[in-house]
C-alpha cells in the first residue's frame, strides 16, 4: 500500500473557533476512506482542507500539513491542488446554462484546453466513466439542469473525473437522492476506486461500511478512530465510536 | 449501554431455548433412574420444540440484520446468538442422542459410574456457558472453556476403560458411544463461551476448528 494523501497534524479554524484538532491520517492509494460522525464533528471542514477550499471561506485558518505524495499542497498552486484533487458536493450543481457536455467540460476549458474534437473526446470519456453517456448520448446540447437528480450527480462526478485528478471528495454525495441512483453512485465510487484514491463524507454509516476499504470517526473537530472498515463497524476501539455507529448518539 | 430492544427480544429467545433444553436434561436425568419409555418420548418432542425454537430466533436475527442493520457491539450480538442458538441446537440433539441410544441397546443407564459423572460435568459447562452469555461475562466464559480438558480426558479415559473392560461388548460400546455424545456436547459448551468473549469484547476464541489426536494414545491424560 502507498499512501497517497496525508494530514499531519491538521488544525483548522473559522476566525477564533477551532473546528478541527490536530488530526493526522494517511489515506492510501486507490483506496475508498468514508468519513463518518455527527453533525458539525468537522467533517466537511477537513475534507475542504484537503484540497485547499477551507482558506477562501472569510475567516478560514489551517495550520499543519496536507501532503500529496508526500508533497505539502500548502507549497503548491490552490489550482493545481485542485485539479489533481476534485471535489464532489452534496447537491448536485452543473451549470443551468451550460449543455451536458460543455458542463463536463468546464473545468478543462477554464484550465486552457480549447480544441473542440478533444473537448469532445473528454466528455465523452468521462460520462461514459459514470454510466451516463448512454443516458444522454441522443441529446448531448440539453441543459445539464434538464436531467434527474441522479443523472445531475453523475454529471457533477464526470466533470470531476475530466480533470483527471488523482484524488477525489465527495462531501455527502448521495444524500439528496433516491435510492435507485444511491445505488449507481456507489457502485461508480467502487469502480473509481481502481483509478484514483477516493474520499467520502456520508452520514449514512450503512453506506460507510457498503463502499468504504477504510472508515474514520470524527467527533468534535478530532479523529476517534481510522481503521478498515470490516473491523471498525465489527468491533470499534473507542467507546465513542461503538455509541455512534449502533445510534446511541448523533 | 442500554441494550436495543430487538436484542432483548432475540436474547429472551436464546434463555428460552436453554429453559428448553435444561427440562431436557432433567428428563434425561429421570429416564436414567426409571427408564420409562414416555420420558424418552417428552425428551424428544422438546427435542423438536428446541429446533423449532431455533429457527425462529434465526429469523428474528435474519430481521433485525434487515431492519436494524446492527454495527459493533449489537452486530456482534446478532451474529453469535444465530451461532449460540445453533448451539443449544446441537445441544438439545446430544441430549435426545443419549436415550436414543440407550433404547436402542434397550439399557437404561450407563454400565460406568464415570460416565454418569462425564455428563454432569458436561451440563455444566453448558448451563456456564449459557449463563456467561446472557450475563456477559467473558470471565465465566473462558473458565468453561478452561474444563473442556476434564471433558476430553474423561472421553478418553472411557475409551480406554471399554478397551480393556471385562463387561461385554455391548456395555463398551454403550458407554463409548455415550461418552463421545457428552464430548461433543461440551464442545457447544466452548462454542458458546466463544460467543461470549467474542460478543462483549470483538476478539474471536479459535474454538470450532477441529481437535487434534493427542501425540501418546496409549494412557489416557488425567
Amino acid at each position: 500500500m502507498t499512501t497517497k494523501l496525508e494530514t499531519k497534524a491538521l488544525s483548522a479554524w473559522f476566525g477564533r473557533k477551532q473546528v478541527l484538532k490536530g488530526i493526522s491520517i494517511a489515506f492510501e492509494e486507490r483506496e475508498v476512506t468514508a468519513l463518518v460522525g455527527p453533525s458539525g464533528c468537522g467533517k466537511s471542514t477537513f475534507i475542504r482542507c484537503l484540497n485547499r477550499m477551507h482558506e477562501l471561506n472569510p475567516g478560514g485558518r489551517v495550520d499543519g500539513k496536507v501532503l500529496l505524495d508526500g508533497a505539502d499542497i500548502y507549497g503548491m498552486d490552490p489550482m493545481e491542488v485542485r485539479r489533481k484533487i476534485g471535489m464532489v458536493f452534496q447537491k448536485p450543481n452543473p451549470f443551468p446554462n451550460m449543455s451536458i457536455s460543455d458542463n463536463v467540460v468546464a473545468g478543462i476549458k477554464l484550465s486552457g484546453e480549447k480544441k473542440k474534437a478533444d473537448l469532445e473526446g473528454i466528455a465523452e470519456r468521462a460520462l461514459k466513466s459514470v454510466g451516463l453517456y448512454e443516458e444522454v448520448k441522443d441529446d448531448l446540447r440539453r441543459s445539464g439542469a434538464s436531467l434527474s437528480g441522479g443523472q445531475q450527480q453523475r454529471l457533477c462526478i464526470a466533470r470531476a473525473l475530466a480533470m483527471e485528478p488523482e484524488v477525489i471528495l465527495m462531501d455527502e454525495p448521495t444524500s439528496a437522492l433516491d435510492p435507485a441512483s444511491t445505488s449507481k453512485i456507489e457502485e461508480l465510487i467502487r469502480k473509481l476506486k481502481s483509478e484514483i484514491t477516493v474520499i467520502i463524507i456520508t452520514h449514512n454509516v450503512s453506506q460507510a461500511a457498503r463502499i468504504s476499504d477504510k472508515t474514520a470517526f470524527l467527533y468534535l473537530g478530532e479523529l476517534i478512530e481510522y481503521g478498515n472498515t470490516k473491523e471498525f463497524f465489527e468491533s470499534p476501539k473507542s467507546p465513542i465510536t461503538e455509541r455512534y455507529i449502533t445510534g446511541r448518539f448523533g | 449501554m442500554e441494550q436495543a430492544e430487538y436484542l432483548k427480544e432475540i436474547n429472551d429467545g436464546i434463555s428460552d431455548m436453554y429453559r428448553m433444553t435444561s427440562e431436557m436434561y432433567g428428563d434425561l436425568l429421570s429416564f436414567l433412574k426409571e427408564q420409562k419409555p414416555e420420558l424418552a418420548q417428552a425428551l424428544c418432542k422438546k427435542g423438536r420444540a428446541v429446533v423449532a425454537r431455533e429457527e425462529e430466533i434465526i429469523d428474528s436475527c435474519v430481521e433485525a440484520l434487515i431492519r436494524h442493520q446492527p454495527f459493533a457491539g449489537d452486530l456482534r450480538a446478532v451474529t453469535s446468538a444465530m451461532r449460540v442458538s445453533y448451539d443449544l441446537a446441537r445441544v438439545s440433539r446430544y441430549l435426545t442422542n443419549i436415550v436414543q441410544v440407550l433404547t436402542d441397546v434397550d439399557s437404561g443407564t450407563a454400565c460406568f459410574p464415570e460416565v454418569m459423572q462425564l455428563l454432569e460435568l458436561g451440563w455444566e459447562m453448558i448451563r456456564d456457558s449459557v449463563d456467561s452469555y446472557l450475563s456477559r461475562d467473558p470471565l465465566k466464559a473462558e473458565s468453561v472453556m478452561a474444563r473442556d480438558n476434564l471433558v476430553d480426558s474423561g472421553y478418553r479415559q472411557t475409551l480406554f476403560r471399554c478397551k480393556e473392560a471385562n463387561e461385554g461388548a455391548g456395555c463398551a460400546l454403550l458407554n463409548g458411544l455415550m461418552a463421545r455424545i457428552i464430548e461433543r456436547m461440551a464442545d457447544h459448551g466452548c462454542y458458546i463461551s466463544a460467543e461470549t468473549i467474542y460478543m462483549v469484547t470483538g476478539n474471536r476464541v479459535g474454538v470450532r476448528a477441529p481437535k487434534c489426536p493427542p501425540s501418546k494414545t496409549s494412557e489416557p491424560t488425567q
